[in-house]
């Protein structure tokens, strides 16, 4: 079983167990007290990953490290229908990974944001606020379009890890004082990934009330 | 001139969705009950004041997030799980504004003897232009037929003040157009929006 380490406030590495939990894959999850405790920077983190960053897999043969590629590593080893990154087409392929890519502005501005009011870190509150806006509004577009054509996710009909990619940080943009109300697409998208079999939450992203039974 | 204000286009809110929306400086619940039913409701929850546009719909009733108190069309509260044997007092009530989908949108607060105009439409989207509404309306130009809608190419642009500041330019289309029109006109709208917001901060 591939170890994750992991900050359960981090949408980074909630990507991760997002995707293993919609591919049925356990993982031996180890917490890392990324804040207050900064363990991340301790020594023993950073002989694991020199850089310092979460989340971290060890797969028993490797340490792999960045959100994106792990979600990569686990849809080509853990998922037998190739529909999560689905390599065999290649238009497709590209467009995956060119949402891979956007995901982390979605961190670099959203995430920031987010930072900044829920773990007080010190930056350019309007700088990160005024990126996001723009960053947002991309995802908007691309999903109205996307909606237009009569699809409900980014880059294949159906999910795949583009989408879980950039859903997190989407999701969590009022952590960051970044109301969704200007974004209906993104919020029917973000139903469609809240709908997903085997969907689990995060602080900050919710299960779907309509479907639990009545108390 | 009509007095209904738009808050979505017509497909802009889901089946079984809730968001929350200004109509007139007012915060209103907007939700889409199972059965088509759309309804604005003062987006506050008797209980304890939570914000109805987090809660949940559940067939033809709206229900808090917070403790679950769950709400009927008519805004009267039906059913309080903590006290699962209590009739609710009907007392306990949110306050409710007309709503009704025509057109190809949602509208909110007008005369329900005289709804906007049935005209068949597909919603396009909604976008949240940040200049005040006299400002797109200006720049949309075009004259308002009846519910004040005006033309955006072939489409319908009905405009609503969301704040002093932003207004949602929600569009519809005719509804046989082509999924490549409804994407370039899609486009024609965020470049609008681009250059309205440009020429305001000019
Ligand atoms: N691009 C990386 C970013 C990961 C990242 O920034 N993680 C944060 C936690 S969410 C982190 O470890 N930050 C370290 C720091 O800021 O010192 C990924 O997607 O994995
Ligand atoms: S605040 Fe709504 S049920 Fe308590």
């Amino acid at each position: 079983m591939a170890t994750l380490y992991d900050y359960a406030l981090s949408g980074n590495c909630y990507k991760v167990r997002l995707l293993a939990a919609l591919l049925e894959v356990p993982l031996d999850v180890q917490a890392v007290d990324f804040y207050p405790g900064r363990a991340h920077l301790a020594p023993a983190f950073l002989a694991l990953n020199p850089a310092g960053t979460l989340p971290v897999l060890e797969t028993g043969e490797s340490v792999l490290t960045q959100s994106s590629a792990i979600l990569g590593w686990l849809a080509a080893t853990q998922d037998p229908t190739g529909r999560w990154l689905p390599t065999d087409e290649p238009e497709t392929l590209a467009r995956v990974l060119g949402w891979l890519a956007f995901a982390d502005r979605l961190t670099a501005t959203v995430g920031e944001a987010r930072l900044h009011d829920m773990l007080r870190k010190p930056l350019d509150i309007d700088a990160a606020r005024a990126g996001a806006k723009q960053v947002l509004r991309q995802l908007e577009t691309a999903l109205a379009e996307r909606q237009i054509a009569g699809q409900s996710f980014l880059a294949a009909p159906h999910p795949t890890i583009a989408d879980i990619a950039c859903f997190p940080y989407a999701a969590l943009a009022p952590d960051g004082g970044i109301a969704l109300d200007p974004y209906p697409a993104i919020r029917d998208w973000i139903f469609a990934i809240r709908s997903l079999p085997g969907f689990i939450t995060m602080p900050g992203i919710h299960a779907l009330h309509e479907v639990l039974d009545q108390p | 001139m009509t007095d209904w204000i738009p808050v979505s286009t017509a497909t802009g809110l889901r089946r079984g969705g809730v968001m929350r929306s200004f109509v007139c400086g007012q915060e209103l619940a907007i939700w889409h009950s199972a059965g088509g039913a759309v309804h604005a409701w003062d987006n506050r929850c008797p209980h304890r004041g939570m914000r109805l546009s987090h809660g949940f719909v559940r067939g033809e009733q709206l229900a808090c997030l917070y403790h679950g108190w769950h709400y009927g069309a008519d805004g009267a509260c039906t059913a309080i799980p903590a006290h699962p044997d209590l009739v609710p007092p009907a007392s306990i009530c949110v306050p409710t504004s007309p709503c009704i989908e025509a057109g190809g949108f949602v509208w909110v607060g007008g005369d329900p003897a005289h709804p906007p105009a049935e005209i068949p439409r597909l919603g396009l989207r909604s976008l949240h232009v940040e200049v005040p509404l006299a400002t797109l309306r200006a720049h949309l130009g075009g004259t308002p037929d009846a519910d004040g809608l005006v033309p955006f190419g072939i489409a319908a642009a009905a405009l609503q003040a969301w704040d002093d500041r932003t207004t949602v330019l929600h569009l519809a289309t005719p509804p046989k157009t082509s999924t490549t029109d409804r994407i370039a006109l899609s486009r024609a709208a965020e470049a609008l929006r681009r250059e309205v917001e440009e020429w305001q901060t000019a």
